[in-house]
């Protein structure tokens, strides 16, 4: 069971950064390569909070939040907005560009060592189910969880969820009825931005504060989107947990060196049997 | 038909002009590659200066400059002033072998201070060894250390086994009678696991292997794998700077607290900054003496070293890193001294057979030896050696809790 909490623990951060790649692939129809950044940028911040400057968890928790939005509205402004509806997804080599951009500018800042930061509630390890796990791994596995199930609710119940949805399906149908999808799609990559900006507070005490973060979780994050299928938050949940937990269980069992193979071995597998994923939908058009 | 007569006034000048540039050209490359090679000893250093090893790369950085300076002040490489050119190859061997062509045929180099890791240097030795280039670094693994194949490659690290066979004997000074062996899955990682297990299994111990990937952010999985194999003591690799962190995190996750974990040179930065309070006790290094600061003090060499590396900056990683960096370039200067030459071939043999320097000569051991079979440092004694719980740390040292 050690193995299995293990696996769920960084499992869970793999949902969280796939939840942030849903939040604007759902509502603006991009991929934006950028996301673990802001993940990596709110390990940062919450560092600066809580251990520099000595304030609560919830503080970082804030501000990270308020950065990651700030940010988010920059990248849509610069590196999304003006090549989104060409039809050519240029987007996909901005948004990389973008990602570049904020590791560096973290590495300007903050510098390359790595930096600890305390966990939710304690660094205290508990056993469950016959497994030991830390506090905050719990808390990470809960979020996961807790926000895919939201997530998913906000877009399938909310009228700007749905308005998303349409803005995705067809930019040019959703226009004529009168959606905003230009103020969709900044907000779409705010409001991703603000959500891994917070959760840097929780994911740092079991990552580290290192400037290589989001280059390290934006493979497995993609991986599992598309293995839970495309758009899809429950794909996401499942999706993010199959390729955590497949990857402990192999290095645990056979050995490390083979962990990344069962991973897209899984991959491929999926996708020769369900080319949507596991939760994705297929689109068909009649022509 | 044109001939030079039909040529406009414009394009006679045209033509003049390009003969001119042409012309400057010529003398003014030829002129360059003259003084350089006259006046200074250029060193190429291709290291990780960005990336996940940069905190390795800029402390190399630190390191040859400062050593530079006092080399220079002593005569220089065979009388010629070091002249250093860092490029920085963000830890990847494929940027590094392309940014080292590229500088070769813009201006071939004496030596080479090749890559911050080992798979930087792996990739590298072949295009430095075909152009004659002594190579040198502060990676140790075996595989680097093969003469035959890379006839102007040397390391003034010791072979693993040394570090190995002196960390097997502690184990049997303490009575451990089954070893864990903890690597990442890296060529380092590699070479570490089979020289660990040699040097243990020499000393009649067992050994239990498992092994994590580098950017894992989680290895409790290999760890549980570890555990069942009911290891006395565990010696871990750490390759890059989060790794020692992961792994003692991981330890206390899962359960594994009672069981010693010792760190072996790789272990370059301040660990307590990593992991909470919970995860230190029974954590250990076993390192260079270099890396652990004695109760008197450091050795004069050494301290005036440090002094000057912190007058550059802050000292980012274990001062082993950049005493290793040093060596680098006190070997260049001893093998040119005994070799009577910079050439890079006299400058192998005399490597090869280098005499004994005075005492202070080197910052890492006490004794810098190789050997037409070995380009690695065989003159190491048990005293460069030890091992210290990880407690305080200091100007790139580390300094055990009771003092």
């Amino acid at each position: 069971m050690l193995t299995i909490w293990s696996g769920l623990a960084v499992g869970a951060i793999y949902v969280l950064v796939a939840i942030g790649f849903n939040i604007m692939f759902v509502a603006s129809d991009t991929f934006n390569f950028a996301q673990p950044q802001y993940l990596m940028l709110g390990t940062f911040v919450s560092y600066t909070i809580v251990v520099s400057l000595g304030m609560p968890l919830v503080v970082a928790l804030v501000v990270g939040g308020v950065m990651g939005f700030a940010v988010g509205v920059l990248e849509d402004w610069t590196a999304i907005r003006p090549l989104s509806g060409t039809g050519v997804h240029g987007e996909l080599v901005t948004t990389v560009g973008w990602s570049v951009i904020m590791q560096g500018c973290v590495l300007l800042l903050w510098g390359s060592a790595p930096h600890r930061i305390p966990g939710a509630g304690s660094d205290s390890v508990v056993t469950l189910l016959g497994g030991r796990l830390s506090v905050n791994d719990l808390v990470l596995i809960a979020l996961a969880v807790g926000l895919s199930f939201g997530t998913h609710y906000w877009f399938t119940h909310s009228k700007l969820g749905i308005a998303g949805l349409a803005a995705s399906e067809d930019r040019q149908a959703a226009m004529i009825r009168g959606i905003n999808v230009n103020r969709l799609s900044t907000g779409a990559c705010a409001v991703a931005g603000a959500l891994l900006g917070s959760l840097g507070a929780v994911v740092g005490p079991k990552t580290f504060a290192v400037f290589t973060l989001g280059s390290i979780l934006v493979l497995k994050a993609f991986v599992a989107l598309a293995v839970g299928g495309f758009g899809s938050f429950k794909g996401a949940l499942i999706g993010g947990f199959v390729v955590g937990v497949v990857e402990a269980l192999v290095g645990r069992y056979l050995g490390t060196e083979f962990a990344n193979l069962a991973v897209f071995g899984v991959l491929i597998g999926v996708l020769l049997l369900r080319p949507q994923g596991l939760f994705g939908q297929r689109r068909e058009r009649v022509v | 038909m044109h001939d030079a007569r039909s040529l406009s006034p414009v394009r006679r000048l045209g033509v003049l002009v390009a003969a001119t540039a042409l012309v400057a050209a010529g003398c003014g490359s030829a002129a360059g590659r003259s003084d350089s090679s006259a006046e200074s000893y250029h060193i190429l250093a291709v290291l990780a200066l960005s990336g996940a090893f940069q905190s390795l790369g800029k402390g190399t950085v630190d390191a040859l400059n400062v050593s530079a300076d006092l080399v220079n002040k002593s005569g220089g490489v065979g009388g010629r002033k070091i002249e250093l050119e860092f490029v920085d190859d963000q830890g990847d061997p494929t940027k590094a072998v392309s940014i080292l062509q590229a500088k070769i045929d813009e201006r071939k180099p004496d030596a080479a201070i090749a890559g911050s890791t080992s798979n930087e240097s792996l990739a590298m030795l072949p295009i430095l060894n075909r152009n004659k280039i002594i190579n040198l670094g502060t990676n140790s693994s075996t595989q680097l250390n093969d003469p035959a194949k890379y006839p102007y490659t040397f390391r003034p690290v010791d072979p693993n086994e040394n570090i190995a066979k002196a960390t097997a004997q502690l184990f049997v000074a303490k009575g451990y009678k089954k070893i864990g062996i903890f690597t990442p899955n890296t060529a380092s990682g590699d070479s570490g696991k089979a020289a660990f297990t040699a040097a243990v299994r020499k000393a009649g111990l067992t050994t239990v292997t498992a092994s994590y990937g580098s950017s894992d952010v989680d290895v409790t999985a290999p760890l549980a794998q570890l555990q069942t194999g009911h290891p006395d003591a565990v010696i871990f690799l750490a390759l890059g700077d989060a790794a020692p962190g992961v792994v003692l995190s991981s330890r206390l996750k899962a359960g594994m607290t009672a069981v010693p974990f010792y760190g072996d040179q790789s272990v370059t930065v301040d660990v307590t900054k990593l992991v909470p309070p919970a995860a230190l006790p029974g954590a250990y290094v076993s390192t260079y003496s270099t890396s652990i600061k004695p109760a008197g003090g450091n050795p004069r060499p050494l301290a005036e070293f440090i002094d000057a590396v912190k007058a550059r900056g802050p000292i980012v990683s274990t001062i082993l890193a950049y005493t290793l960096a040093a060596d680098c370039l006190r070997l260049l200067q001893a093998g040119a001294k005994a070799a009577g030459s910079t050439d890079a071939d006299k400058m192998k043999s005399a490597i090869e057979n280098l005499p004994d320097q005075p005492a202070g000569t080197w910052l890492t051991y006490s004794r810098m030896k190789f050997s037409p079979q070995n380009h690695f440092n065989i003159g190491t004694v048990p005293a460069d050696y030890g091992s210290t719980p990880i407690g305080h740390w200091t100007d790139g040292q580390f300094v055990t809790a009771a003092r």
